[in-house]
């Protein structure tokens, strides 16, 4: 008996659906609930606010017309570029004494600091460099099978990992943001064996500041 | 279409000195290829072409230009999240324009559209793709079915996009997002599969 793979299957339901839409955008005919796909709903879409249910409404209409798709497209490509504006809100319980004499340690360490340094500039939103995110695999040559696979090690209040793969030139190949510390690169992305690859990670908390990992590099041998 | 930058020059911010304006171009310039950049490598894999981008990013320059620059640190205004707002406000506006003209196109030549809102690369048709889109109805009716959370998880993965973007679109875990459009597919096959269909 032939077993098709999942990956195989889904193809198969993708290019159906990818024919299904085209069909219809050819033809003029919308499937969208007009009010589901508005611009404030689709926005809120892409920007993760409001009610979860209407944001699943927003999708599921988005999804079923190739026109406000391609709109959405353009707001979510926008919106990766969203500041992070959420804070960790953390609720302080120290005892009196305890917050007394922190504040005691600050007035006498940190303010002779700054006296000396009254120039300083706010810094970047990067975290202390020397906690770097540690890259797991693939290993810095690969074979074409351990190329597809990326895990680092968690990052304790990590919000979400970006992760870049680009040439040794510097050019973007592949960037994708997850909440997990594993990317499996998608069937249709293949890195290309003999060519050097640069990857790292950045990562982002709540509070917007983000923490990059060592560029890593990644060279798939040629299996031929 | 072709975009070109904004000419300083040809638009003068009050208050501002001749010297000054090098160094405010290089600025914005630089704070939109950034911006740019980001927003490029997040659409190009599901076929944005660049120029739409590229008119809500001249937009987005228009209105930096014209904020005035006597009002001393507006520019500092280069801010991460002033950018942002000004490119989402400029997407909204470029979008409604787009709409209205479809509409008004509809409404004098019936279901004729000349003005296609978006530039995207568009396969071309083939038999397959009318065998392809009899599939796609059937998947379409068969996804009507399915609970609305797993539905919209599975159309989002069918049209193109990987479980990584779902959840980052919904703020849901990589487990969650998995686990929803697992059953949902899971779902979809069933209802096909009791239609005599074996996707």
């Amino acid at each position: 008996m032939i077993t098709r793979s999942r990956e195989t299957r889904d193809a198969s339901l993708r290019s159906a659906y990818d024919a299904l839409l085209r069909a219809r955008a050819g033809a003029g005919q919308s499937a969208a609930d007009p009010e589901a796909v508005s611009l404030e709903r689709i926005l809120a879409l892409v920007e993760g606010t409001g009610d979860e249910n209407a944001r699943l409404a927003t999708l599921d209409a988005v999804m079923a017309d190739d026109a406000t798709r391609r709109e959405f497209e353009l707001l979510r490509a926008l919106a990766t570029n969203q500041p992070s504006v959420r804070r960790t809100r953390r609720v302080w319980r120290l005892p009196a004494t305890i917050a007394a004499l922190a504040a005691a340690v600050v007035l006498v360490v940190v303010i002779p600091t700054v006296r000396r340094s009254p120039h300083v500039e706010a810094p970047e939103p990067v975290r202390d460099a020397t906690r770097n995110t540690v890259l797991l695999s693939p290993p810095t040559e690969a074979s074409v099978e351990q190329s597809r696979t990326f895990q680092w090690r968690a990052v304790p209040d990590a919000r979400i990992y970006s992760i870049e793969i680009l040439t040794a030139a510097g050019a973007p190949v592949f960037t994708t943001r997850v909440t997990d510390t594993t990317l499996t690169l998608p069937p249709d992305v293949r890195l290309a064996p003999g060519v050097e690859h640069r990857w790292w990670v950045v990562t982002e908390f709540a509070d917007g500041t983000q923490l990059r990992s060592p560029l890593r590099r990644l060279f798939v041998r040629d299996t031929k | 279409m072709s975009i070109g930058r904004v000419t300083p020059n040809r638009e003068p911010i009050a208050g501002d000195g001749e010297s000054s304006l090098p160094d405010r171009s290089a600025a914005i310039e630089q704070v939109l290829a950034r911006f740019g950049e980001v927003a490029r490598r997040a659409g190009a894999s599901h076929g944005l072409q660049g120029q739409d981008l590229d008119e809500v990013l001249q937009e987005v320059r228009i209105r930096l230009w014209r904020v005035d620059a006597s009002e001393s640190g507006k520019l500092d205004a280069l801010k991460s999240s002033y950018v942002y707002r000004a490119a989402l406000s400029a997407a909204i506006d470029l979008l409604r324009r787009r709409r209205a003209r479809r509409e008004e196109s509809l409404e004098d030549e019936g279901a004729v559209d000349r003005d296609p809102p978006l530039s995207f690369a568009a396969p071309a048709s083939a038999d397959a793709d009318v065998l392809a889109s009899d599939a796609g109805r059937a998947i379409d009716a068969a996804l009507s079915l399915v609970v609305a959370s797993r539905r919209a998880v599975v159309r989002m993965y069918l049209a193109g996009y990987d479980r990584q973007e779902i959840a980052a679109l919904l703020g849901w875990s990589e487990a969650k997002t998995r686990n929803l459009l697992y059953r949902g597919l899971d779902d979809l096959r069933q209802l096909l599969t009791a239609k005599g269909i074996h996707p």
